[in-house]
């Protein structure tokens, strides 16, 4: 029987993964299309540069990256780990 | 007249930008989560147990980041506009502001920072909180803020100017030059600093006082010396102590989360200096942020027409990325010590309290023009005096939030 603390080890890693997959999909289809209807309105004080926009998508892909990572590390260390526990849970 | 241009110390690209305001936001989920490090429970622990020690170890971080900013100033390496550009302008709003933010965060049960980290955590009724502070910004985007623009710009109640205006250097000498803000760095700072670790101290002794008097039997007497012992043999072992930290076996103490966000705050300071508000901030504009993000799945479009969402909300900037990244550093925290767990409250209607006390601390952050973090923290490391007004107003609202549970709740 897998307890609720274990799915929640398990489930935690994927769920952050996630969400830095779909805030880096929502920066790129939301952010710049609406960047782009700020300047078209000429809604200045919402409006963002270029540069700076380009910068704010670099940096949130590469945090993707980095967070995707490391909670497929955490997921893949919890999954085995959860695996020989209840291996030798049934062993005993 | 001083100038008000803003002017780089670093050449970096704006992703190097972004990416250091992720990562000081990270720390500053990290440490916060470890340290649990709230503003709110430091005021109300003066009030409901009498104790001043997470309320010294405030003044001791406002005190440290004065100190800090002001002394990177003083000696040339920030120039003088890049800590004064971002002041903002004093006024009735921020003291009005700040008792309803005290008042609605003691209510919800978390500042700004902790309500993140805590929902960052799995604690239900801090996303309730979060989500009710959405929408209180947008109840104060159309329903207060034309009223507070135009006291602003007529300077009713109000100052109409920000920057070198709220500057102390410049009130007190007239002057920014790097002798008057050295003194002033010294006069804010180093009361602050004294009177929190005074504070702490107080606390500690009475605690002294009152368990020596509690423990009059011999046994517990027996016990009470061994742990006397206990902490001075641990004094030695320092680096199992370290270890502990590291291995977040232990949480952080607060006077090390205090010392670990006043560094924090220094990075963001030089790294954002000349191009950004160079402060940590953390959701109180960023709330409305993401209520506008979340409407905009739906295609609307609140920068277009909606007050304050269209004259005083960029569509994105590095605070973003910073409150993000401090989710991710809380969850971290909490998911590798084996704190994290979903946590919904036994009594439903805490629920509804974290709503609406997440509805007032929206209201207030707006009206105060920033939050216990983005106003009050930052402005003392701006050398400005709204911080001063927010800490007073917060207390305030704190203590009738208290006196309100007590009664009614």
């Amino acid at each position: 029987m897998i307890s609720l603390p274990i799915i929640r080890r398990l489930l935690a890693p994927l769920v952050v993964s996630l969400f830095a997959l779909g805030w880096y999909g929502f920066s790129v289809q939301y952010i710049v299309s609406n960047n782009n209807v700020a300047l078209e309105n000429g809604v200045f004080s919402a409006y963002i540069s270029p540069s700076q926009l380009q910068g704010y998508i670099e940096a949130t892909r590469y945090i993707c990256y980095v967070v995707v990572y490391l909670g497929l590390i955490f997921f893949w260390y919890n999954l085995v780990k959860t695996v020989r526990e209840l291996e030798e849970a049934n062993k005993q | 007249m001083p100038s008000m241009v803003l002017q780089p110390v670093l050449q970096e690209s704006w992703a190097l930008i972004y990416g250091l305001f992720a990562l000081s936001g990270f720390i500053l989920g990290w440490a916060a989560q470890r340290g649990n490090y709230c503003f709110v429970n430091a005021m109300t622990s003066i009030f409901t147990a009498k104790s001043y020690e997470r309320f010294g170890a405030l003044l001791i971080l406002f005190g440290l980041s004065a100190l800090g900013s002001g002394l990177l100033v003083a000696f040339g390496v920030i120039p003088a506009f890049d800590q004064y550009y971002y002041n903002y302008f004093a006024g009735w709003y921020i003291l009005v502001g700040s008792i309803i933010f005290g008042f609605g965060a003691a209510l919800a049960g978390g500042c700004n920072l902790s309500m993140l980290y805590r929902a960052a955590s799995g604690y239900v009724q801090n996303w309730i909180e979060l989500f009710g502070m959405m929408i209180g910004t947008y109840v104060f985007a159309i329903g207060i803020w034309p009223f507070q623009l135009y006291t602003m710009a007529n300077g009713i109640l109000s100052t109409t100017n920000g920057g070198y205006v709220e500057y102390l250097p410049y009130i007190i000498f007239h002057s920014i030059s790097n002798m008057s803000v050295y003194i002033t760095t010294l006069v804010v700072s180093l009361p602050l600093i004294f009177i929190g670790i005074y504070l702490q101290q107080y606390t500690k002794r009475k605690w002294a006082i009152s368990s020596s008097l509690r423990i009059n039997l011999p046994a517990a007497r027996a016990y009470y010396n061994q742990n006397i012992s206990t902490s001075g043999e641990e004094k030695v072992s320092l680096t199992k102590e370290i270890k502990d930290l590291i291995l977040l076996r232990k949480p952080y103490g607060t006077n090390l989360t205090t010392i670990i966000l006043a560094l924090d705050l220094l990075l963001v300071f030089i790294v954002g200096a000349g191009y950004t508000f160079n402060y940590l901030v953390i959701t109180s504009s960023d709330g409305g942020r993401f209520f506008e993000y979340l409407l905009m799945l739906g295609n609307v479009k609140l920068f277009l027409n909606t007050p304050w969402f269209n004259d005083s909300l960029p569509i994105v900037d590095p605070s973003t990325l910073m409150v993000i990244m401090l989710c991710i550093g809380a969850f971290s925290a909490s998911y590798l010590s084996g704190d994290f767990k979903i946590r919904i409250p036994r009594n439903k209607s805490r629920l509804l309290i974290g709503f609406g006390g997440g509805m007032l601390v929206g209201i207030g952050v707006r009206m105060a023009l920033g939050c216990n973090v983005g106003l009050m923290w930052t402005n003392f490391a701006q050398l400005g005096y709204d911080g001063i007004i927010f800490l007073f107003g917060m207390l305030l609202g704190v203590y009738l939030a208290i006196k309100v549970q007590e009664r009614w709740l």
